[in-house]
């Protein structure tokens, strides 16, 4: 019977320990000069966020949108872009582009109807393209009645896309071109031939195209400098391992900075790859990156395991470590508003 | 591939045209004598001394003999059913382990696919087993890898003499629920043979709260039909006094949509799984020394949006008991499995092949007060060697009313072929998942003159595991490592009251689960993950059982708690609480031997909005009812 009571002890102890949560509320303001830090979650549990990191004080506000809308922002937030005082949220597996206003979060409308979304362009002439996983296609839209009207026919993966010399470049992960759109037709109109695997790319001070593709298993990497006027490739880089992503440049667009199992920079006048990082992954695997364009800082987020939330770190111009902070799960953009 | 798939089916009919064959034959031949035989239970119930080991036996089974084997773990259990919706895939999580840390036995063959390493138990018909016990904690030196949080044995209890029965069920429910079954058994004094066919269909377009859009409007949930149906055939004949077959196929087709997720406007994904199971068993059962000897082959497909997995396992195991002056019982077996996958994911075909040597003694005192067992096994994968696994127990009578049990054991699981070879990111150099797991446990039982039962049983566990398969990812792909060691523990109480007065019988049961389920180890630098719970482990869980029978009335009344689980490793985020309540109430009737029963039942009586996985909404308040014909004539 001893036995017993001591067993009906333990119960009642292991009842004391607590796995009610710990909740953190906050509201949101966003202050005029900061990061947006995208959050992608995790696949299906619909758990994408938005945070924002003030650069003055250094405070992060996380999940912003849920502050200000009281709902969940989506399933796989894509990537965001600014444009004309709203904020563009491309949500891959909701399949919606949602626009915020960029002082409160609060959801203005919502563009619905695509496949696998990925990538937003907008083109200046009310239109803006986006780019899709598993469309084939590129999708139109039309951003005054928030809606898509139209698309064009794009076999594969599309991502990257940018507007240069009055023509869309795209990127393609499951090719070898990089393919030209007229923007005045919305019409593919042509292609040029790159590495495989293309996800980003960056127009720099001289106005000369810069494409980074990953390869695969069997094809290497390269960095490749198109003329976007004469769609003559000028420069070609072929990286001896790796699989490099995330192009991108700083304010003054005389730098490119990409992720290869560690931040590597490269002048646009450099006429050879870099061989060591400038700033070195150790142990963790960088998930994504993005340069502040007015004081060129560098920051890198860790996604840890992926199921937990990202360490976001902050670096100087040079490399030396400023600031580390935690984002949402599996950050993986940053979007600078000023 | 498609020579691979023929040779398959071919094999599947050969098993089914023997099966045939050797019952007929068997039919023939008619003698004497009649006892009863449990099938390929021979380690669950001689040699599992020390562990928890529940039974449901087939009348608790009958409360859910229209659904599948997650609502009963689900209700009757300690296992966590993590179920992604009504309709849609459920796994489970054993003591704080992950899905593929349960093995499931069918007949003593391991259902857990070779392939993803888990299987769906809502793919499993209730109506389809006879019993179900669920084994508590590791045994990984008598059922080998995979049994690590626990083993669920899903068992054909044939019994003989029985006559001919004929039987038909049909349910119908909420969201368009209709099920119909049919029942076929001829039970001969030597020889019996059932066949138990099943169609099912739902729409499951169920209204739910949208908790993650705000005003959390009702919706309702879309592209969740499922269809289903499937045959199960068992035949068991003896031959001789000593000598039984048991031979059984097992056919399902699944066709099933996928439906959004909170966050989803739609969803077009479905999924199809198609599985064909065929076993047989033969036993010998001397005065001294009994032996058995079984093989299954299982080919199971599985098309999700038009990508392919298919995989082939076959099962052979020998295995020979021998009992000495009814104290000292040895056993020792060979079992070889090979399994082969193959799907879009993998690129081409890999196999697998297992084989494993275990043997096992038990001491049973003269007066019957303490019995202890210990139990070895060594196996190799693909000609490897993986650690020697060994176990021990031990039940203890103290007194009359009271019983004391220990045990531990060496616990592993091999890694799956996606693990190992996925396109791109599998892993090769994998090891297996390895570590101990140790239970101590008492039961107080408690009966006053057939009128009064109480039992009383609590147990404590710990696990440590090393090597724990995460997937985590790489430069440009994901790819699986032994990166977590992870320490679980925890105590399990349930407790059984049942009162008889007259012809009233009143019965009361609570199960409460407490599990701690932590990583120990960083897998990457500043891993929050260290010292914080598993996700999708519920520290606390329960649930109670309250039900009344009065002249072949029964109602039932089932409530359970599932406590927060976390979602992120990090466990900054969470899924709040969710207490269900269930009501049950069946009517049986007998006329001339021929039995009657008509059922109802409500489901999430207090409309509880709530999500077991997250952003995967599960239906309010819904409805079941039902009627079950079993007609049954004595023939010779």
């Amino acid at each position: 019977m001893r036995f017993f009571s001591f067993y009906c002890l333990l119960i009642l102890l292991s009842a004391c320990v607590k796995d009610t949560p710990i909740v953190n509320s906050q509201t949101a303001v966003l202050s005029s000069n900061g990061v947006y830090i995208v959050g992608e979650g995790n696949f299906n549990f619909g758990n994408s966020t938005i945070s924002y990191y003030n650069i003055g004080d250094q405070k992060v506000q996380e999940d912003v949108y849920r502050s200000a809308n009281n709902s969940a922002l989506g399933d796989v937030a894509q990537s965001m872009v600014l444009f004309n005082g709203k904020a563009y949220v491309v949500i891959n597996n909701s399949g919606a582009i949602k626009v915020l206003d960029t002082a409160t979060a609060k959801e203005l409308k919502h563009i619905d109807g695509f496949t696998s979304p990925r990538c937003f362009l907008p083109l200046g002439n009310g239109k803006a393209y986006v780019s899709d996983l598993y469309a084939n296609a590129i999708s139109v839209v039309d951003l005054s009645s928030s809606s898509i009207v139209g698309t064009i026919a794009c076999a594969g993966w599309t991502e990257e896309m940018a507007l240069c010399a009055g023509k869309v470049f795209v990127c393609n992960l499951k090719s070898t071109q990089l393919y030209i759109v007229d923007i005045s037709t919305d019409k593919l109109v042509d292609s040029i031939a790159i590495g495989y695997g293309a996800s980003s790319l960056q127009e720099d001070k001289n106005g000369k195209l810069w494409v980074l593709s990953g390869g695969d298993q069997s094809r290497a990497a390269q960095l490749q400098r198109i003329n976007p006027i004469s769609e003559v490739v000028e420069a070609v880089f072929v990286f001896e391992s790796g699989s490099p992503q995330h192009l991108k440049t700083n304010g003054s667009r005389d730098s490119l900075y990409y992720l290869n199992n560690g931040v590597y920079a490269i002048a646009v006048s450099a006429d050879a790859l870099p061989k060591t990082p400038m700033i070195s992954a150790g142990n963790s695997i960088f998930y994504g990156l993005g340069i502040d364009p007015q004081s060129g800082d560098i920051y890198v987020s860790d996604a840890m395991d992926y199921v937990q939330k990202s360490t976001i770190y902050r670096y100087n111009s040079k490399g030396n470590l400023r600031h580390s902070f935690k984002s949402g799960i599996n950050s993986n953009s940053f979007c600078f508003k000023q | 591939m498609q020579k691979e798939k023929n040779s398959s089916k071919v094999k599947v009919v050969v098993v089914f045209a023997m099966a045939l064959l050797l019952s007929i034959i068997a039919s023939a031949q008619d003698t004497t004598r009649i006892d009863e035989v449990a099938i390929s239970a021979n380690r669950l119930q001689n040699f599992s001394t020390g562990s928890k080991v529940q039974n449901i036996d087939s009348a608790a089974l009958a409360q859910y003999a229209t659904g599948n084997l997650a609502d009963v773990l689900n209700a009757e259990s300690a296992l966590f059913i993590k179920s992604y919706g009504m309709g849609s895939m459920a796994v489970s999580s054993m003591r704080g382990g992950s899905a593929g840390q349960t093995a499931t036995l069918w007949n003593g063959f391991a259902l857990n696919n070779p392939m993803y390493g888990q299987l769906d138990f809502s793919l499993v018909p209730v109506g389809f087993s006879d019993a179900v016990s669920i084994q508590y904690g590791g045994t990984g030196a008598l059922w080998g890898s995979g049994a690590v949080g626990g083993v669920i044995h899903i068992n054909h209890r044939p019994s003989f003499n029985k006559g001919l029965t004929i039987g038909a069920k049909f349910n119908a429910g909420s969201f368009h629920n209709f099920g119909e079954q049919l029942f076929v058994e001829i039970s001969k004094k030597k020889v019996l043979s059932s066949l138990k066919v099943f169609n099912n269909s739902a729409q499951n377009n169920f209204e739910f709260y949208n908790s993650s859009l705000s005003k959390n409007p009702k919706m309702r949930q879309r592209n969740a039909e499922r269809k289903s149906y499937g045959l199960l055939s068992e035949s068991a004949f003896k031959i001789g006094d000593r000598q039984t077959v048991n031979i059984a196929f097992w056919y399902q087709f699944t066709d099933r949509n996928i439906p959004p997720t909170l966050t989803q406007l739609n969803s077009a994904d479905h999924q199809k799984d198609v599985s064909y199971r065929a076993t047989a068993e033969w036993q010998y059962k001397g005065k001294k020394i009994n032996y058995f000897v079984r093989s299954a082959f299982f080919d199971e497909a599985l098309n999700y949006d038009g990508m392919l997995s298919h995989s082939q396992v076959s099962i052979s195991e020998a295995e020979a008991k021998y009992t000495l002056r009814r104290t000292h019982f040895f056993n020792a077996g060979m079992n070889s499995t090979s399994a082969y996958g193959m799907s879009d994911g993998l690129m081409k075909g890999y196999s697998q092949n297992k084989i494993a040597a275990f043997a096992s003694y038990r001491y049973q005192s003269e007066n019957e007060k303490w019995t202890a067992s210990v139990s070895a096994r060594q196996e190799a994968v693909n000609g490897k060697a993986v650690p020697f696994t060994y176990s021990a127990g031990v039940d203890v009578k103290v007194k009359k009313h009271l019983s004391l049990k220990s045990s531990f054991s060496k616990v592993y699981r091999v890694p799956t072929l996606n693990d190992l070879y996925w396109m791109p990111g599998g892993n090769p150099d994998l090891l297996p998942e390895s570590g101990f797991s140790e239970d101590a446990g008492l039961v107080l039982s408690l009966q006053n003159k057939e009128k009064v039962d109480f039992r009383f049983e609590s147990s404590v566990f710990n696990r440590n595991i090393d090597n724990w398969i995460i997937w985590l990812p790489g430069q440009s792909y994901w790819s699986p490592q032994n990166k977590l060691k992870v320490w679980s523990r925890g105590i399990e109480t349930s407790s059984k009251l049942q009162v008889q007065r007259s012809k009233l019988k009143c019965g009361i049961s609570v199960m409460t689960n407490y599990v701690l389920s932590t990583n120990m180890q960083a897998s990457t630098e500043g891993d929050a993950s260290v010292g914080r719970q598993l996700i999708y482990v519920p520290m606390y869980s329960g649930h109670a059982k309250l039900s009344l029978e009065f002249k072949g009335f029964l109602l039932s009344y089932t409530h359970s708690y599932t406590g927060y689980r976390y979602t992120a490793s990090d466990n900054t985020q969470y899924l709040v609480p969710y207490s269900i309540a269930n009501i049950y109430c069946s009517k049986n009737f007998t006329f001339k031997g021929n039995r009657f029963s008509l059922f109802a039942q409500v489901d999430n009586l207090f409309n509880q909005q709530y999500q077991v996985v997250l952003s995967r909404p599960m239906p309010l308040r819904y409805y079941n009812a039902g009627l079950t014909i079993l007609l049954n004539t004595k023939i010779n």
